[in-house]
Parts: C-alpha cells; structure tokens; sequence
C-alpha cells in the first residue's frame, strides 16, 4: 500500500515534472525561431518535414508563376511561416485540425505545375505540400481501378499501373512533374487520354478529403454531404485537401500511331482538327493543333505549312489501323501535307517538354492558357491574329483537344523581363484576349490568386455559389484563400496597369 | 501483388501514353541550342518542376529547397535581394546536392544546372561560407596534396607485395620508368612512341589500392609500357565540386606541369572523378590539354580493337557467365558522355553478361556520393544509394526471370562500376542493406581477364 501510493507519488511528480520540461522545451523552442504550434506539429509528423527554414520557405512560396511577388510582396504575405510535409491522410488531418485551431491561414500545395499562383500563400501561414503522400496502396485489376495518395507524382502512378499492364485513364501532359491531387484540384478536363477515355471527372470514383477543421470525409459519387466529387473538382484547393484518390484504370492498348499534317490555312487546319475530334468512332489519345511559330520555337526543323494538326491514336491493332486510315482520308480531303514520321514519333516521345522548349528561346516565356469551346476556335484565332500581328513580340499558339466540347489553348510570349515594356506589353493583350474569351462565354483555363477576378467579374453565379460552400466549410477563410471566391488583384489596378503598357509598348 | 505483375514483354509493347519517360532522357537533337545566360542562367528557369522527379536527394527529403526549380527560385530571390544570405542558415540549399547533372538532362529550357549550382558554391565560399567539414578537407588537399589528412609522401605506399604482388610490381615498374625520364636516363619516347601516363588519384592512392593495383596489372596485360606519377597532387576535384575553385587553381597548373614535363602523350584515369576534372574543368585555366584523356573503360576497348586482342574472364565460362548490370557514374556518364564504350568493353568479355538496369546512361540515378553529399550529409547519402540498390535488385530479379526461361543456372551477379565514388558508397550502403550485394569496379573484373 505504502509502496503503491510512493509509486502514485512518484508519478504524479513525474509527469508534472514532465509537463514543466515540455514547457520549458517550448519556450526554448520559441526561444530558437520556433513556436508553440511548431512544437506541436513536431508531435505528430517528423521534425525533418517542419521546416521554418527561410530558404525553405522561399523555394516552395510560388508555382510557375513568380508574379505574386511583383503583385502584393509589400504586403509580404506570399511568405509562409512553415512548410509542413504530411506523410499520409492521419497527418494531414491532425495538421489541418492543428491549423484550424491556431487559426493559421494554410496553402495546399502538390507539384506547383499550375500558374498564376494556384499554389502561392496569400496570407502567410503554412504551406501544406503534400508530396510526401505518394503510396499507391490497391490495384484493383478485377474492378479496374487504382487507390492512392493525392500526393503521387502522375510518372510514379504510371510506372506502378504499367507493372500490372494497366493505365490511367487520362493524365496532365506535365505528367513527368504533376501529381493526381493537383488534376483533381485544376480540372483534369484536357490532357492524354481524355478523348478516348474521358475527362478525370469520369475516372474519379471517390476522393478521401480532409475539410479546414481537419475532419475527413470519403466522398464518393453518390455521397449526400455539403460537398460532392463535382464541387471538389476545379475548386483549386479552397475547400480543403484531397488526400486519396481512387480511380478507375484502363487497360494496356496493344498498338500505337501518331498522324501529322500541316496545311496552309487556319480554317483547314481547324476544319481537320474538329473531324478527327469529332469523329465518334475514332477517338485519339491525343490531339493538338499548333501553329508555324509554335512548332519553329519548340524544334530545329519542324513541318513547313503553316499550321501542324497532330493525333495519336492508342488501340488494339486493326482498330488502330481503320483510325489512321481514316484520319488520312480526311486528310487529304482537306489538302493536308502529311508530316514525316520521325517528327511524329519525337513529338509524342517529348510531348511533356515540347511546350517549354520554347523557353530556350527567351528569358521569361510568358503564356496564358484559355477553355475555347469547339465551335469558337476560330473565331478565337482569328482575335488572337488580330490583336498579335501588329505586335513584335515572338508569339506562338497551341491547342490541345479537351473533351466536351472544349479545348485548352495556350498563347506563348516569348520576352525579357527586364524589358518591361515588352513584358507587359504582352500581358495587355492576354488581357485583351481573356476579356473576348469570357464575353464570349468561354473563359481562363487556369486560375490562380493573380487572375481569379476575371472569374469573379464574368462568373458571378457561380461564384457566388462556389462563395456560400467556402463560408459554409471554412469560415475563418483560412485555406487557399484569394481563389475563386474573393480576388486578391485588383482588377482597377490591373486595368490601369495594363492601360499603360499598351500606350508604353508600341506596336509594329 | 507481385504474382498478378504483367510480364516485361507486356510492358514494352505500348503504353496507353508515352513510353516509360523516367527511363528516357529527352531527345535534345532537334532542339535550338538555348540562348546561354551563363552565371545567372538560373533566371531562365522557369519552374517546370521536370528536374524535381529525377533529384535523388528531393526523393528523399522532398524539401523544394533541395532540387534543381527550388534552389533557381532562391537564387532569383538572393540575386533580387528579397532573400538575407545568411553564411550559416544558407548551407543545406548550397550543398545538399551531389551535382549529378540528372536535373541539367531533363531540363527542357537547356539551362547548364551544374555550372549554375558550382557558381552558387563558388560564389558562397567567396562570401565566405564554407561548413566546418569542407574547410578540414581543404586545408588537407593543400597542405597534404590529398584529401584524406594523409601524409603525401605515403601517396605511394599502395599495397603491399604479399596481397597483390603482380598489380605492385606493375606499378613499381611504372614508378621506375618516370625515375628514368625524370633523371634523364631515358626519353619518354625511348620507352613508347605513344606514352601513356596513369594518373591513380588519391582514392585510389590511399583508400583503394585495388583500383590502382587491378589497372596496373590489366595496362601490364595488354602490354602497355606506362608511366606513373608519384608525385601527382590531388586533380581538386573535390575543390571543382564544392565551390573551392580559386584554390584548385594551383593544383590544376602543378599536374598539368608535371605530365607534360614527362612528355606523356595520352593520361589513362581509373578514376572517373579525375577524368571528368581533367576534361572539364582542366582546359578552363591551361588552355587545350596537348595530352588525350582516357577512362580505363575507354582504353581498354581502344587498345584490345588495335591489336586484335579478345577478352576473357577467367573465372567464369562462356556457358556459365557472371551475370553483371552497371552503374553508369555521373563523372563519367553525365559529364563526360563516356557510355558505349563501358558496354562495348563489357559485352567483348568472354564469361561475362552484362544486363541493363532499368535506369541507365543519361537516366541512371547518382549513388549519392558526390558534391561534397557523402562528406556533408552521410545519412542522405546513404538513402540514396540503398534506393540504388532497391533497382539493382529489381534488376536482377527480371535477370532471374529471363534466366529461367532460358534455362540458364545463375550462380552470380554483381553489380560493377567504374567510379571509386560509386563503389564505395554502393558498397557501404549494400552492407548495411544488401548484405548479399558484391558491388565491385569494372577494373577488378579485367584484371582476372586474359587478353589473347
């Protein structure tokens, strides 16, 4: 009994001498840089994966984007305080929980492939990189599907599903640098395979997804709760984070053909393009229209016609066959000059480094990237022509076929920003265009903190309910805050900005 | 899982996308050679994240202040101002890297990452940065001669005679011809038309004799009358790497001195860290070298296809071959662009089959040794070459696989190299994992070869 309650005495000093040693370590810790809520993150993910280094922080503060530094760095709070690497959903949930808690603002990042900021912090805080949570944890070959981390690198998903002769279903052409989760919070509505087999929204079953209070949620496609697989999809990470995924697969195709033609006109090439997009029964993995410039920026030697349409197509071997047969039928209807083959196969071959070949040309390679519907792709070239040909700028254009109905088409600028004339200069016209685009009820294809109030300006419906559901899950606006629902630019200031360098940068 | 896996005929059939891109590196030959911007090159990146997926050191820590897009992004803020530089907080974005040049392969605007990141080492140090462990190596390397706080004039007491008599005797005939030069008794050309030089290295001197003894007994082999130089400094690779260039300088113009005063016409290296400083850095501050530079896996071949000579290995037959895959190193592929000539040299051995590993030539994956990691972050290093071995194994797992069908009887496989770096980092890490894993350098396998 003596012994028992000496015991008891023992502990209970023990574990106050414990709390005051825990006190202590988080005054030092606070002491050394770090604070409370620090210490605390380190209770449940590794120390390592913590980070208040500013070096850090610097290096994971931004996307392909540096432009939120120029836009509100005075407010210096395109700075984290923390870069926080979860290692899987447990972590991720007590972190975000943890957050919520501190009321500290948070920033979901992946692979930071998108532009514009998407993944930038806008309120300091703590930056979530979910790179970490890259496990493929079930294939399922007999139901076709794949569950895994959000956090897995799309190569990484591919290699593992090639082992079992399987495939996603589509996937980014950034696939070499972009993970699932950053598909699912963009839009995953243009890349490889969407016109064969369907856009991500069609192949994604369900989502493990961690709410700003840090609760989770499996939210599949016949879920009943404040959020479902649509309202996750293309919400840039304002509600919360995608943990896990799962998919459905698809098999190994046993033949492959890719199928180039350049021809003289716009209207041909476009002509081309919607048919073989078009066509019901032979649906390309892939499919791309490009321009001269395009083409000429991203190779050495490249087709000699003005406009390049590029399709590859994936199946089983005869059906492979009657595609190509009937992508050249059409072909020559529309005098199309067949490219050679060697180009075709180094253009799939490199298909994810195409785009940013061009940057060897430049030393900033401006872009903006639109969502043309089928119908307006000419119309859209034809303003695109129209607002460029008087400029000096090097520019370039490339299209890639999205399903239903729409296309993502990117314009390039090829400057310096050191001539910030010609740098802004370009940017005035995106502008010009995106205005055109959204008047004609298409719109931007990426969204991020710097160009979100073009969305508020011509989508207010829908953000307004896009705006309810953010109050409604998060409403100390802590994660991802400035997208979507509320504009961090200004868009006076950004009118007024790009006013002036029109009148500054002179065209030809 | 592993039973329901497809076979790797499958796999190479077609993917419903492009092949296997980890596997592949870029096709750069119809690409416009990038407008160079050179020291400040960085500023052309544009964040693509591609250099991120093939960084081994990002595989592990998964921090983007440690690949290639990461440390431009600092860069840009350091050379804007909108970042401190803080000579003690700054270390681990400057040095965490083994400048493998994986990142500068995938790169699609074509910047040169490695000049980028040795300038930003180069650049820190001046600034004065310099972690503890680097300025304890320095001032070896130029009071010593060699990294390693040994005595340089023990650079030569490599073996002793009763372990590896024939490779020492080799040697001390080389070490006897460049006596006979240096006093005057013989003309280099009295002892061959072409004299070839063998540079050993300090790795090589004091840590691993048997890189130098095997290369001596193989140049013996193939009847090449080969001078030594037992007063060689170190080549500064090590210097080059981590941004101790201004003081490499001296050890650059002391070996070029020497060899040309020996009239050496063509220098042979087992050490593939001093054949890529010779050929890349070396010429920077003497001008062209007017010597030609070999790799030990590039002579070989050369010499073996000039006399007619064929190779066999002599403790294996052709009907029951030693089953070998092969790391390329960054020294030699990355920056040097030496990769067929290994594989030709390997697959003229008689008793030996040389199989690929998944990542090879300008894909294949650091061991972790280089840059200054092994010294500076042992841990990291470490995890990385045991991820190196991971694939090794998964190598020779489908090497079984094929064996079976072919009904071949698999008594060993080995994993070979021809860097001194690679080998001792795989091999530490293959006895702390992979204890089964015999990691050993291409040169050991000629040296039990018969040339005929």
């Amino acid at each position: 009994m003596v012994g028992s309650l000496s015991i008891g005495a023992f502990s209970l000093i023990e574990n106050e001498v414990k709390k005051i040693m825990n006190e202590v370590k988080v005054e030092e810790k606070q002491e050394n840089g770090k604070t409370k809520f620090t210490y605390e993150i380190e209770e449940f993910i590794s120390s390592p994966h913590v980070s208040t280094d500013r070096y850090e922080i610097e290096a994971t503060s931004g996307d392909l984007s540096l432009l939120s530094k120029y836009h509100y760095k005075f407010k210096e709070e395109y700075q984290a305080t923390h870069v926080v690497r979860p290692g899987n959903t447990e972590e991720l949930s007590k972190l975000m929980q943890k957050c919520y808690e501190y009321s500290m603002p948070v920033t979901l990042r992946a692979a930071g492939t998108s532009c514009y900021s998407a993944s930038t912090p806008t309120k300091g805080g703590v930056i979530i990189d979910v790179r970490r949570m890259n496990k493929v944890h079930k294939i399922d070959k007999e139901n076709m599907t794949v569950k895994c981390d959000a956090g897995i690198a799309w190569q990484k998903l591919i290699e593992e599903l090639l082992d079992y002769g399987l495939a996603p279903k589509c996937y980014p052409t950034s696939y070499r640098a972009s993970c699932v989760s950053g598909f699912v919070a963009t839009s995953g509505k243009v890349g490889i395979g969407v016109l064969k087999n369907g856009i991500l929204k069609d192949a994604l079953q369900s989502v493990v997804f961690v709410k700003p209070d840090g609760s989770t949620e499996t939210i599949s496609r016949d879920s009943q709760g404040d959020l479902s697989l649509d309202d996750i999809i293309g919400s840039f990470g304002i509600f919360g984070a995608v943990a896990e995924v799962e998919l459905e697969v698809t098999t190994l195709t046993t033949s492959i053909e890719m199928i180039g033609y350049s021809f003289n006109t716009s209207k041909m090439a476009i002509e081309f393009f919607r048919t073989l997009k078009n066509s019901k029964a032979n649906k390309p993995l892939f499919l791309s229209l490009s321009d001269k410039h395009f083409e000429k920026y991203a190779h050495w030697t490249y087709p000699s016609r003005d406009y390049f349409v590029f399709a590859v197509y994936s199946d089983d071997p005869n059906v492979t066959s009657q595609n190509v047969s009937f992508a050249k039928e059409t072909a020559s209807k529309l005098d199309g000059l067949s490219v050679e083959e060697w180009y075709l196969k180094e253009k799939w071959r490199d298909i994810t480094e195409t785009e940013l070949n061009l940057g060897r040309w430049c030393q900033n390679l401006i872009f903006q990237e639109y969502w043309v519907s089928d119908e307006r792709v000419e119309d859209f070239y034809n303003f695109y022509m129209e607002k460029t040909s008087k400029q000096r700028y090097r520019h370039a254009f490339y299209l890639m076929s999205g399903a239903k109905g729409g296309n993502r088409v990117k314009l390039f600028g090829l400057s310096d920003i050191k001539n910030s004339r010609e740098f802004f200069g370009i940017k005035a016209v995106f502008n010009d265009i995106t205005i055109n685009n959204y008047e004609h009820k298409d719109s931007l294809y990426s969204l991020g903190v710097v160009n979100t109030f073009y969305f508020l300006r011509f989508n207010p419906e829908k953000a307004a309910y896009l705006r309810n559901l953010k109050n409604k899950l998060d409403p100390k606006d802590l994660v991802n805050s400035y997208r979507l629902v509320k504009a961090k630019m200004r868009p006076w200031r950004v009118g007024l900005l790009f006013w002036i360098a029109k009148r500054l940068y002179r065209t030809a | 899982m592993s039973d329901e896996k497809v076979s790797e005929d499958v796999k190479k059939l077609v993917t419903t996308g492009p092949t296997v891109s980890s596997m592949f590196a870029p096709d750069k030959e119809n690409l416009v050679e990038p407008g160079s911007h050179k020291d400040n090159d960085f500023e052309r990146c544009i964040q693509c994240g591609y250099c991120r997926n093939v960084c081994r050191v990002y595989s592990i820590t998964f921090s983007e202040r440690d690949y290639a897009g990461g440390r431009n992004r600092i860069l840009k803020a350091l050379s804007k101002k909108e970042l401190d530089f803080n000579k003690e907080e700054i270390i681990p974005s400057i040095f965490q890297c083994m400048l493998c040049g994986h990142c500068r392969t995938v790169c699609p605007v074509g910047i040169d990452l490695l000049e980028v990141f040795q300038n930003y080492r180069r650049t820190a140090v001046r600034k004065g940065v310099l972690p503890e462990k680097l300025g304890i190596l320095k001032n070896s390397i130029l009071t010593n001669k060699n990294p390693f706080l040994e005595s340089g004039t023990d650079r030569y007491n490599w073996c002793d005679s009763e372990t590896c008599k024939e490779g020492y005797d080799a040697l001390q005939r080389g070490i006897e011809r460049t006596r006979k030069i240096e006093s005057g008794e013989l003309k280099p050309s009295d002892i061959d038309e072409h004299l070839v030089g063998y540079f050993v290295g300090c790795t090589s001197s004091y840590r691993n004799n048997e890189l130098s003894t095997a290369t001596a007994r193989i140049l013996e082999k193939l009847g090449v009358k080969f001078i030594l130089f037992p007063d060689e400094y170190c080549c500064g690779s090590v210097m080059f790497r981590t941004g101790l260039e201004d003081d490499a300088i001296q050890l650059v113009k002391y070996n070029v001195d020497m060899i040309r005063k020996l009239g050496v016409n063509e220098l042979v290296f087992s050490c593939a860290g001093c054949f890529s400083t010779f050929n890349n850095e070396y010429p920077k501050f003497v001008g062209g070298l007017d010597f030609e530079l070999s790799h030990l896996v590039q002579f070989v071949p050369k010499i073996v296809k000039q006399k007619g000579l064929r190779i066999r290995y002599t403790k294996r037959t052709k009907e029951d071959p030693m089953i070998i895959t092969y790391h390329d190193p960054c020294h030699l592929g990355r920056y040097c662009g030496v990769y067929d000539e290994p594989r030709e040299l390997m697959n003229m051995i008689e008793g030996v089959k040389f199989i690929e590993m998944k990542h090879n030539r300008e894909m294949s994956l650091c061991c972790g040794a280089g840059g200054g990691v092994r010294a500076l972050y042992g841990e990291i290093s470490l995890d990385i070459a045991s991820n190196r071995l991971d694939e090794t194994v998964a190598c020779w797992e489908n090497i079984n696989e094929d064996r079976l069908k072919e009904a071949i009887e698999s008594k060993a496989e080995v994993l070979v190299s021809a860097c001194v770096f690679c080998k001792n980092n795989l091999h530490l890490a293959a006895s702390q994992t992979k204890p089964d894993l015999p990691m050993i350098d291409l040169s050991q396998i000629l040296s039990e070869c018969e040339f005929y």
